[in-house]
């Protein structure tokens, strides 16, 4: 049984398509890629698959469970956390506070804790931050941990946030462009991070613009256009498929 | 926390309790109120300042511990003592049932919808609903708390019993702030869908927000109306909603010693200049506009990174 599962799920805008009877089927331990051209309805296939979005129509099966249109926490805390294209962290708080974040969930503390201390909030505070650490220290934040996250270079504040949705515990973890903006340096780290969090067992569905870091990475990848699966299969399938090399690597050769 | 701010929290409060001793009665009366509005925006900052909820209804649940005393008291010879899990319970559902709808607005929407319940609490007091709320001119002659004999009827009794409350509070908040609770307001108020998709259940938490503020700002109800042996519903009006809020913005949000430096600017110091009448709220207006254009975070802004000294050693 895969792991994650769409089926034929659409999302409308107005009168736009945005995603249009989506299938795909990503299996447990894969780094999947998701690629397409600009406003081809990859971050929206995201959105419906976190719950940020509700879709009009289709199914959205997670471990076996339908997932459609339940709350993003509750996604969530099924074991789906995701990073934005857009950098959302909290960027007043601290690199620490952030990561810890990602521990809310696993964290057993009551409402009332937040009112009275008990032995047992002792002990659960103490087991999360050195969770919190372990993460600090896998993504090499450490000396961080007290510094503002909002004042940290882009490269920093991605690992971040991955470092925070990772805390979550996932089972599947949810990159969005997570190369973007990165230097050639901070990319190679992070083929060897996204490799790393793979072999901790955690499922990767992934968007990238960078085709090189896609190809090398990903073991499955579909090839969204207008909304639409045009294409699936192996990257090096992707590569020589003409549907795709028209709709989309194409028009990137044309434009260098 | 730290051996400095032990420190300073030791030093504020032993000026606390020697205080009166320095003091006529006139200004151990000041201070008490400040005590007690010193809770009431603390408990507002929980909602305006963490959890970032535009509340500009906060007299409300300031006014509804105050009233539920004096009612009980007068209306139905409840003991003081016995009232105060009431006036602590009934703004806490007041506060659930008014949030609730109207929890997933936005900052401006929520503002405006707060300032209508606040109008509508007070004129429901000025029309003596129920025939027990004493009309315009409120309630009069609420008897002094009694525990174990004892009477707190001088006005230092009252002063101590205000500044205990005020302890009561710090402590339950320094409790939220370095909590799992505490922690998801900040994270839902500084990024709201963020928060949501690693997994905080934000509208459980606005509500939460909502319910603890009420209950403090219920406790410190009871507080003031001993303080006056009398409730009216001026007392909790709009302007009184607008005084808490801008307390928390102008002493920083999210701030313990900025909410109180704020309490103390915006009641205290109006109060040390009464011989200027109504001038002085020239130079106070002036002063507020100041504050915000050069330090837009408040007189004491917060500051982050509450986090345990064995994750940055080695």
């Amino acid at each position: 049984m895969a792991l994650l599962e769409l089926d034929n799920v659409t999302k409308i805008f107005g009168g736009l398509v945005a995603v249009d009877s989506l299938s795909i089927s990503i299996e447990k331990g894969m780094i999947y890629g998701i690629i397409g051209p600009n406003g081809a309805g990859k971050t929206t296939v995201f959105n419906c698959i976190t719950g940020v979005y509700k879709p009009e129509k289709g199914k959205i099966i997670f471990k076996g469970k339908d997932i459609t249109g339940l709350s993003p926490h509750r996604i969530a805390n099924m074991g789906i956390t995701r990073t934005f294209q857009t950098i959302r962290l909290f960027n007043e708080m601290s690199v620490a506070e952030n990561i810890m974040s990602g521990r809310h969930f696993k964290s057993r503390q009551k409402w009332w804790h937040g009112i009275m201390h008990t032995p047992f909030y002792y002990k659960d505070e103490k087991e999360n931050w050195l969770k919190v650490k372990e993460y600090m220290d896998l993504f090499g934040l450490t000396h961080l941990a007290k510094m503002t996250a909002g004042s940290q270079p882009y490269g920093i504040q991605r690992k971040i946030e991955m470092a925070r949705a990772l805390a979550t515990e996932p089972e599947l973890l949810i990159l969005d462009e997570p190369a973007a903006g990165l230097n050639d340096k901070e990319r190679l780290e992070l083929v060897d991070t996204i490799k790393k969090i793979r072999d901790m067992g955690v499922t990767i569905l992934l968007i990238e613009h960078n085709m090189d870091l896609v190809m090398n990475i990903t073991e499955y990848i579909s090839v969204l256009n207008f909304g639409k699966k045009i294409a699936e299969g192996k990257p090096e399938e992707i590569q020589n498929n003409p549907v795709v090399i028209e709709a989309y690597l194409g028009k990137e050769e044309e434009d260098e | 926390m730290n051996t400095k701010n032990i420190l300073s929290y030791g030093v504020f409060f032993a000026i606390l309790i020697i205080l009166p001793f320095f003091l006529n009665s006139d200004w151990v009366s000041v201070m008490t109120t400040f005590l007690i509005y010193s809770v009431v925006s603390l408990s507002q900052d929980i909602v305006l300042g963490r959890a970032g909820m535009f509340d500009m209804g906060h007299a409300i649940f300031f006014g509804l511990g105050a009233y539920s005393t004096a009612i009980l008291n007068m209306v139905y010879g409840w003991p003081i003592l016995a009232t105060v899990p009431i006036a602590i319970i009934l703004p806490i559902i007041a506060s659930i049932l008014l949030a609730a709808p109207i929890i997933h607005l936005r900052g401006d929407y929520l503002l405006v919808t707060t300032i209508g319940f606040n109008i509508v609490f007070t004129q429901a007091l000025k029309n003596n609903v129920f025939g027990i709320t004493g009309g315009p001119n409120g309630i009069f002659g609420v008897e002094p708390l009694k525990i174990l004999g004892f009477t707190f009827s001088s006005q230092l009794s009252i002063y101590y019993l205000a500044f205990f409350i005020l302890l009561l509070t710090l402590v339950v908040i320094h409790n939220l702030e370095t909590s799992k609770p505490g922690r998801a307001l900040h994270y839902l108020n500084l990024d709201s869908l963020a928060s949501e998709c690693i997994g905080i259940n934000t509208r459980f938490y606005r509500l939460y927000a909502f319910g603890l503020s009420a209950a403090l700002a219920g406790l410190a109800g009871v507080v003031f109306t001993l303080q006056f042996s009398a409730v009216s519903p001026d007392a909790f009006n709009f302007i009184q909603s607008v005084l808490f809020f801008t307390i928390v913005l102008v002493g920083g949000p999210s701030s313990i010693p900025g909410v109180l430096l704020g309490t103390f600017f915006m009641f205290v110091v109006p109060e040390m200049f009464r011989q200027f009448a109504e001038a002085r709220y020239l130079v106070f207006g002036v002063a507020m506009i100041l504050i915000m254009i050069w330090r837009p975070k408040g007189i004491w802004p917060v500051k982050f990174g509450r986090i345990p000294n064995y994750l940055t050693k080695e």
